[in-house]
């Protein structure tokens, strides 16, 4: 009835800095993981593996983990921010820490590491700690002002 | 949607501008030899490497700059600005790809610098200019 909302005014509580950084993440995310791939083609032509069906399998299933791990966490950021739920933002923000490894693994733990590739991930990394500093910006913000509801 | 597109592409135009000139950074020095003759005196080499290290850093400084502008929103949807801008980065990541592919001679980067950072960066100080003080929200 509109007698119990008198007096109550609808105050938008999403973080503009992180639907940027989520919007522009998504299409970061997608040419790394071609960047990546077209590199392990590269790498794989050129450079001699261990054991080539095996570890270079491994290398590229891991890129398609990424992707679809980051595409997920990235949903949740959005689904979370935009409606202002706080348990999808902290899935995304749990969900950050297994890009968090992949991210290492490639920077510190494949086979060959390129400079590029140092370059790509460090982007890539800085992408996720903005993320996660303003995931919980916004998370208490929703927590705060669902105190003052009360 | 156009805008959005827009958006994206110019983010990818500056990444790919900003990951070329780190690698350009890290592996420098077979540019620096190619513009010295065969025969040269440590001075010669390190005076041409510091050259090419200040053109590197103008150049990250001034992607700092247009990063700014574009992420805090001043010429985010601003078609001009943007248009400007993806050709001018795309251009340059294609070229100091080659650059770096090819060891080119290390004073062709100031062409590159000069077309592909430095107007950019002057018409996104413009647009700055334009929107902080005159206001044109354009």
């Amino acid at each position: 009835m509109a007698g119990n909302n008198r007096g109550k005014t609808v105050v938008e509580l999403s973080s503009l800095p992180l639907q940027i950084f989520l919007f522009l993440n998504i299409w970061y995310v997608m040419v790394f993981c071609v960047a990546e791939l077209l590199l392990y083609v590269y790498k794989g032509i050129l450079l001699p593996y261990p054991d080539t069906a095996k570890t270079l399998t491994i290398e590229i299933i891991i890129i398609f983990l990424l992707a679809f791990i980051e595409g997920v966490r990235i949903f949740l950021g959005y689904k979370g921010n935009l409606a202002e739920r706080t348990m999808a933002l902290i899935f995304s923000v749990v969900l950050g820490i297994p890009v968090l490894f992949i991210d290492l693994f490639i920077l510190l733990w494949q086979t060959y590491v390129l400079r590029i590739e140092v370059v790509l991930v460090s982007v890539a990394l800085a992408f996720l700690g903005f993320e996660i500093i303003f995931s919980f910006a916004a998370i208490f913000t929703f927590k705060r002002h669902q105190t003052m509801l009360r | 949607m156009f805008i959005g597109s827009l958006v994206a592409s110019r983010f990818l135009g500056l990444i790919a501008h900003f990951v070329v000139t780190v690698v350009i950074f890290l592996s420098k020095d077979a540019n620096v030899k190619a513009c010295l003759p065969l025969q040269y005196t440590e001075s010669e080499f390190s005076s041409k490497d510091k050259e090419l290290i200040v053109g590197l850093s103008l150049t990250l400084v001034f992607l700092g700059l247009e990063f700014g502008g574009f992420i805090g929103g001043c010429s985010m949807f601003n078609g001009t600005a943007g248009m400007l801008s993806i050709a001018a980065h795309s251009s340059a990541a294609i070229s100091l790809s080659m650059f770096v592919l090819e060891e080119w001679d290390c004073d062709k980067f100031w062409y590159i610098f000069g077309f592909c950072s430095a107007f950019p960066a002057v018409m996104e100080i413009g647009v700055l200019i334009s929107v902080l003080v005159f206001r044109a929200d354009r």
